[in-house]
């Protein structure tokens, strides 16, 4: 009944509420477009991270040769597990000195990774490729180069280039490939290369069929960091496994260690992302502390405009008081009032933030060097995840309320007489 | 039938005479001509021509004692690295850099000072002990009549796991062509002439092409050079102090 009555209040005098519903609304719009941007923003470079670092969910071999031997277990284990977009299978080229010679000009590689076509090719087909796309499963000549390699070296489609590496047994060794794709990546995950498994196999010396890196991509929804302990637990059904691996120290670590009782490691995206973590907690914290400043300018501002607004009602305060309102009802009644205000605002708002959120991802951004990290096919992707969302929401609309309260409180607590003589 | 398998196996593994010699000591022969008894020093000259680039000229001086597996280089100019050093004793390689006092582990298989040359292009030949024949033939070679050797490495430690020679009578090397695993080539280099230092042979140059590293010019491909000369060999007793790290910190300060 009240917030009926809240709700026949604040339609009679929205022409009272409608330049506070134009900030709130506005304010709204850009704080859903703030949080849609920055998710999508950290989901692509996560996305990216999970390709650049096997998955989201990362299996890999202590042996020396890093050899997976139980690739079959590791396969039942990763395809049990929830919420998995697609498998990886790679085999990794761990030195840092594979090298990609063109027209006499070279560029060291940060990093080689032979890839199982056809269980990753659909999924690269994702990537934002500039010319080109992921070779044919079964091709082993194709190589597929990030754009920073491809730019050193004037690099186009169907260019032959030479690329140098050691095998296993440290030996210098080399494959003459065909460029087959460039793809746009940033410094941060770029100077990458992406060959056929088996060619990289065999050019390093590991036996036919070896795979160094089996891994998941999980659906945006699902946790690696939750999933992995089960994934420890699945693995170990069948083949000894290293205690969950945190961080990259501990991996170093180990790795030293070579730990033959427990050939196999687990690590999560968010264990190789150190680095990159405090890029998302950037992200996230400048967010939220802008959403956080908003909110409190947005609450003074309520104050403010609600002080105005309730003196302007002041006579029809006292009249309410004077038939026998509370001073309570009335209080509630107000901060309805304010509630549907900031109910409104969420709604328009949020309507607003979608549209310029959606726009805002029809910008190409892709000539931004820096940006690229960031960006999906050189454009934002804005993600609308409900849980920040409706926080923001919910926040708005209290935020609403608290500013209220000052001034509705300060307005019930007048005795009706006195309401009713000022009102006059 | 027995007989051509027999023959047929002979010729693969190496063992047809050939300059009266059978593979492997074809190969250590190669390598006594330019490996001495004795100490050895000399002054080097590395010229390290990148097209399109001002030459860079780098002296140092070398000093051998191939009978313990040692050298010593002492980078003497330019100024900027003069002081640089290196030392391998046996197979440790050492790079000393007078800059931050600091001695860092170096490979033989590295290139030397960023040319075209590796570390082991400075320490004493060794055919016999790193490869073995895989294949020979006669090729004309310019001026020279050259037996051609095909070279696979037997050990890991080698900068390159397949070379091909061009040695004349005098079992002088004059042309090598080095690949990787997989057969690309990755450099040659040739010795068009030597210095007689004793009753053993020093190039008096070496010309190193990376076939790999160039750069157009005039729409032509020129591939980087590194070209070292040998001057001043001597074959006098060298300190055994030189063969130490203490030495280059010695002479660095």
């Amino acid at each position: 009944m009240l917030v009926l009555l809240a709700w026949r209040n604040f339609l009679r005098h929205l022409h009272r509420f409608q330049v506070i519903l134009g900030a709130l609304l506005l304010g709204f719009a850009a704080l859903t477009v703030m949080i849609a941007v920055t998710s999508g923003m950290a989901q692509s470079l996560r996305e990216k991270a999970a390709r650049y670092f096997s998955g989201d969910l990362l299996v890999f071999s202590f042996r020396e040769d890093r050899r997976i031997l139980n690739e079959a277990a590791v396969h039942e284990a990763l395809v049990k597990l929830p919420g998995v977009e697609s498998l990886t299978r790679r085999t990794e080229y761990y030195k840092p000195d594979s090298t990609v010679f063109f027209a006499g000009s070279s560029v060291r590689l940060r990093k080689l990774t032979g890839i199982d076509w056809a269980v990753e090719r659909p999924a690269f087909l994702t990537l934002d490729w500039r010319e080109g796309q992921p070779p044919a499963v079964g091709d082993g000549q194709g190589v597929v180069l990030s754009a920073a390699v491809a730019d050193r070296l004037g690099l186009r489609l169907g260019d032959g280039v030479t690329l140098t590496f050691q095998t296993l047994r440290r030996q210098t060794n080399s494959l003459n490939l065909v460029v087959r794709g460039v793809f746009y990546d940033t410094s941060l995950f770029g100077y990458a290369a992406y060959i056929d498994i088996e060619a990289l196999n065999l050019a390093v010396g590991h036996p036919k069929g070896s795979v160094t890196a089996m891994g998941v991509m999980l659906k945006t929804e699902t946790s690696s960091d939750a999933l992995a302990p089960a994934l420890v637990g699945l693995l170990r059904e069948s083949v000894p496994t290293h205690d969950l691996i945190t961080d990259r120290d501990t991996l170093n670590r180990v790795m030293g260690k070579l730990p033959k009782e427990r050939p196999l490691g687990v690590m999560t995206l968010n264990a190789n992302l150190a680095d990159i973590q405090d890029i998302l907690n950037a992200l996230l914290a400048v967010t939220w502390v802008a959403s956080g400043l908003f909110l409190a300018i947005l609450m003074v501002g309520v104050g403010n405009t609600y002080r105005m607004i309730l003196f302007e009602r002041t006579q029809e305060i006292g009249t309410m008081r004077a038939l026998g309102a509370s001073r309570g009802r009335l209080l509630l009644l107000l901060l309805a009032e304010a509630g549907w205000l900031g109910l409104a605002g969420l709604v328009l708002g949020g309507g607003l933030g979608v549209f310029v959120s959606q726009a805002a991802g029809l910008l190409d951004w892709s000539s931004n060097g820096m940006a690229l990290m960031f960006l999906q096919n050189g454009r934002l992707s804005p993600r609308f995840v409900p849980l920040p969302l409706a926080c923001a929401g919910a926040a708005l609309v209290l935020t609403t309320m608290l500013g209220a309260l000052v001034p509705a409180w300060t307005a019930v607590k007048m005795r009706p007489v006195d309401a009713l003589r000022e009102g006059e | 039938m027995k007989v051509w398998f027999l023959v047929l196996g002979c010729f693969f593994c190496g063992v047809f005479p050939a300059f009266g010699l059978e593979g492997r000591a074809l190969l250590a022969a190669i390598d006594r001509q330019v490996s001495f008894e004795t100490d050895f020093s000399a002054e080097y000259t590395v010229t390290q021509d990148r097209p399109g680039e001002p030459k860079s000229v780098q002296t140092l001086a070398l000093f051998r004692r191939d009978k313990a597996s040692k050298f010593t280089i002492l980078i003497l100019s330019p100024e900027i690295d003069k002081g640089k050093g290196y030392l391998k004793v046996d197979n440790n390689l050492w790079f000393y850099d007078p800059v931050g006092r600091r001695f860092t582990v170096t490979s033989a298989k590295d290139r030397f000072q960023n040319s075209n040359a590796r570390n082991s292009d400075f320490t004493r030949s060794n055919l016999a002990g790193d490869y073995r024949i895989v294949g020979q033939s006669k090729v004309a070679l310019g001026k020279f009549q050259t037996t051609v050797l095909e070279l696979e490495a037997t050990n890991d430690g080698v900068s390159f796991p397949r070379s091909k020679i061009w040695i004349t009578d005098d079992l002088l090397v004059r042309k090598t062509e080095d690949s990787s695993l997989s057969g690309q080539l990755m450099r040659t280099v040739a010795v068009p002439q030597y210095q007689k230092v004793g009753d053993r042979w020093v190039p008096v140059s070496m010309v190193i092409v990376d076939n790999l590293k160039g750069k157009a010019v005039n729409g032509k491909m020129r591939y980087e050079t590194t070209t070292i000369a040998i001057a001043k060999p001597n074959l006098d007793p060298v300190a055994d102090l030189v063969f130490t790290q203490g030495y280059l910190e010695k002479v660095s300060r």
